[in-house]
């Protein structure tokens, strides 16, 4: 799900990730409803497009789930 | 009862209970009738628990009396936001789907304030799954939308909705809600109490529902900062069945609390498009606090706050929920379509999470160093007053909030405290927010007793009866 450099528009992203989700979970989601649903794709797609813009080095660790790094006391 | 203790602190009360003016079991049945005369008008109550909360004020009496005396919190009732568990009553998390929901457990948050001698009077509304399926209406809860006390065709704000409105309109003396991106702040700025929001890992989760283990955090929302403080440290510490907590010890009472030389940093153009009233608020209070120390214009180091705290929203909360949402249950919601936005996350790739996570610590690492230069960054809270309650919110909190500086907070874990600073349009609280480096909860406790010691503001009720 991303729409970086020298890859397909946000918008094509989210419709093809909108597919995938129907094949997984189309019996919870109503047809009617595909549009509102490929709108929050679309949504988390340009969210991680502005994340993609952020220079990161390859030894940047992330924090855990539960807040902190590997390695430090909870 | 000869004095009228709706409005009074925590502190006030407890000078009342040990003069003997009132008994625990007085402020109880008083409370109880309160939650039932103010509260559920409001929308604000989910369940009363009348008798625990008697048999827990039959208790503090009977301990008060022979000399035993658990500190500040004894015999002082209070509510819980209704994500946290408590034996015999229902826990619904505010949504249609879990409304026979019982939980027979008791949050160790729970277990603090009975040991500290409060007493539970009952549960308090919230949006439905305390907001983390996303909702665009205030009605998106079981018990429909939780009204301002202000102005009752406003809203409380939300999530932690019940807590605020009760609160606010003296139905507990104090209560507990519950933050992932602005639950506790919002709607304690909307209806002018003093909400905190504490250090990450400070206050354990256990016994409440969990919607994002990075974000989630428990805190007290009060009357004023000096009562947000003592609240605190009943419910602060390590907990094994949390593995998030912090192992500091915390302590609010038994220290010289500071009152000036603060040293306050405003964040640069945390006030552009808000309304008049609230910058004017603002303003004020910025000058109060340039009477009580220094006063420095700081510039918030730029990040992708919003979408660091969407990505990983969107992936723990899609994650915690995973069985709901495959079973289509989530339609029940009353904003179920706002519930896509959980299930877009099931095509959102690992790598996406983990950078959001890795940027996050790039955050924390800015934030810490800009935070430890000053006591607190200070910004308005939100940049609109209430919304009605009849009415979707998606535009105008779509451009007033978040803001940047309560997402600085959000993904960082820093504390940050949401202070009244005065009426806006409409009559309408309007707030100011503190932010302090972790584990800074009394240097910015005491900046906000500074405050409201030098407005006032966070003594003045609401002017609403049901």
């Amino acid at each position: 799900m991303r729409g970086g450099a020298g890859q397909a528009p946000d918008a094509d992203i989210a419709a093809l990730a909108t597919r995938l989700i129907m094949q997984s979970h189309g019996a919870v989601v109503a047809e009617a409803d595909v549009n509102e649903l490929e709108r929050a794709v679309l949504a988390l797609v340009q969210a991680t497009h502005a994340l993609r813009r952020y220079p990161l080095r390859n030894s940047d660790e992330p924090m855990t789930v539960n807040g902190r790094g590997p390695g430090e006391r909870a | 009862m000869t004095t009228e203790p709706a409005f009074c602190s925590v502190r006030e009360l407890g000078k009342l209970l040990r003069s003997g003016e009132v008994t625990a079991v007085g402020l109880a049945r008083y409370f109880l009738g309160r939650l039932e005369e103010v509260g559920r008008p409001l929308n604000a109550v989910a369940a009363v628990t009348p008798q625990r909360a008697m048999d827990e004020a039959a208790l503090a009496d009977s301990e008060l009396a022979r000399g035993l005396d658990r500190g500040p919190l004894h015999g002082i009732p209070y509510g819980l936001k209704d994500i946290i568990a408590a034996p015999g009553a229902p826990t619904t998390w505010g949504a249609a789907p879990f409304r026979d929901q019982v939980l027979d457990c008791e949050s160790t948050l729970g277990e603090r304030l009975r040991n500290a001698g409060a007493v539970l009077l009952g549960k308090l509304a919230t949006v439905e799954l305390a907001g983390g399926m996303g909702y665009d209406h205030p009605d998106a809860s079981l018990t429909g939308p939780a009204l301002n006390p202000w102005d009752t065709s406003t809203w409380a704000g939300g999530s932690s909705s019940g807590p605020a409105a009760a609160t606010a309109a003296g139905a507990v003396p104090f209560s507990i809600g519950s933050d992932t991106g602005g639950s506790i702040m919002m709607p304690s700025a909307w209806t002018g109490i003093t909400g905190l929001r504490p250090t990450y890992g400070r206050v354990s989760r256990a016994g409440a529902m969990t919607l994002s283990w990075s974000l989630d955090r428990l805190g007290p929302m009060c009357r004023n900062a000096d009562d947000c403080g003592l609240v605190l440290e009943a419910i602060a510490g390590p907990d094994p069945r949390d593995p998030s907590s912090l192992t500091e010890p915390y302590r609010y009472s038994g220290r010289a609390a500071r009152r000036d030389h603060f040293r306050i940093g405003v964040v640069a153009g945390s006030f552009d498009g808000v309304q008049d009233e609230i910058r004017a608020n603002f303003e004020s209070a910025v000058a109060s606090f340039a009477e009580m120390g220094t006063v420095d214009e700081v510039a918030l180091p730029d990040f992708p706050y919003k979408e660091v705290a969407e990505v990983i929203m969107a992936a723990e909360i899609s994650a915690a929920f995973d069985d709901f949402l495959d079973s289509g249950r989530a339609s029940e919601l009353a904003a179920g379509k706002a519930s896509f936005y959980r299930l877009a996350a099931t095509a959102l790739p690992a790598r996406d999470y983990i950078r959001a996570q890795r940027i996050r610590r790039h955050i924390v690492a800015a934030l810490d160093e800009l935070a430890r230069q000053f006591d607190a960054l200070v910004a308005p809270m939100l940049g609109i007053v209430a919304t009605p309650a009849a009415e979707s919110f998606t535009g105008p909190l779509g451009v007033a909030y978040p803001q940047q500086v309560n997402l600085a907070s959000v993904t960082t874990g820093m504390p940050s405290v949401s202070v009244p600073s005065g009426l806006g349009r409409g009559g309408l609280p309007t707030a100011v927010q503190l932010l302090g480096a972790r584990l800074s909860e009394n240097t910015l406790l005491d900046a906000a007793c500074a405050l409201e010691a030098r407005t006032g503001w966070a003594a003045h009720p609401p002017a609403f009866s049901p």
